[in-house]
């Protein structure tokens, strides 16, 4: 994607409705980006779910099995309340307030980086928007 | 951080704002993570139903022994 494009658009932004939109506009997109890993995650947990079902003998080999599809959905909720605790800063500054920004977004940042991980981890491709997010803002391992 | 990153950082934020501007349209600036993302996320609400159907199928866990596995009870 030509970077000329995100530039016109942010001097449009800033332009236009200032620093607050912009900001709820990035919130908005980590949102929309785990709405999209949660469908992908949800349609892998139920397959992983069904064929565990039917090749374990018991409910602790069931569990073994499900252990990293678990850990998919304790990631994809550590991800959802980081965006929630942006946006309740995001409220606390349209209402007049000031917040600590730098370690909320550090804590998003390096709960998505973990959901691309155990997303990894557990075999399953992320969906493209959590590798276009995160790889406008971090360094993603080669391959990818 | 020096400007270079922050400049980086800026436009790899636009980015992600591309992204979710092609998904939601004008909306993306009026809608909050809670209009967006699920109380309870899709992924958890087929764990509930994944272990509901894995208690039925292999009976409830044992409880725990408090004592330790050492201890035969």
């Amino acid at each position: 994607m030509s970077r000329f494009l995100p530039l016109f658009l942010l001097a449009l932004l800033v332009g236009c409705g200032g620093a607050r939109e912009f900001a709820q506009g990035v919130v908005s997109s980590g949102a929309v980006v785990l709405d999209e890993s949660d469908r992908v995650a949800a349609v892998e947990y139920r397959e992983a779910a069904r064929r565990a079902l039917a090749d374990s003998a018991d409910l602790a080999s069931y569990r073994r099995a499900m252990d990293p599809y678990d850990e998919l959905l304790v990631a994809l909720e550590g991800a959802a309340a980081s965006l929630e605790a942006l946006q309740s800063l995001l409220d606390v500054w349209e209402a007049g307030g000031r917040g600590d920004w730098s370690e909320a977004a550090q804590q998003a940042l390096t709960a998505f980086e973990r959901l691309f991980t155990v997303f990894r981890l557990a075999g399953v491709s992320p969906p493209d928007s959590l590798f276009e997010f995160l790889g406008s803002v971090v360094d993603l391992p080669e391959g990818e | 951080m020096d400007p270079l990153t922050i400049a980086g950082l800026v436009i790899g934020l636009a980015q992600a704002l591309i992204l979710a501007f092609a998904r939601l349209g004008p909306e993306i600036w009026d809608k909050k993570v809670g209009d967006i993302v699920p109380d309870t996320l899709r992924t958890r609400l087929e764990k509930i139903a994944a272990d509901a159907a894995a208690l039925e199928k292999f009976g409830p866990e044992p409880p725990a022994n408090p004592f330790g596995e050492d201890d035969p009870g």
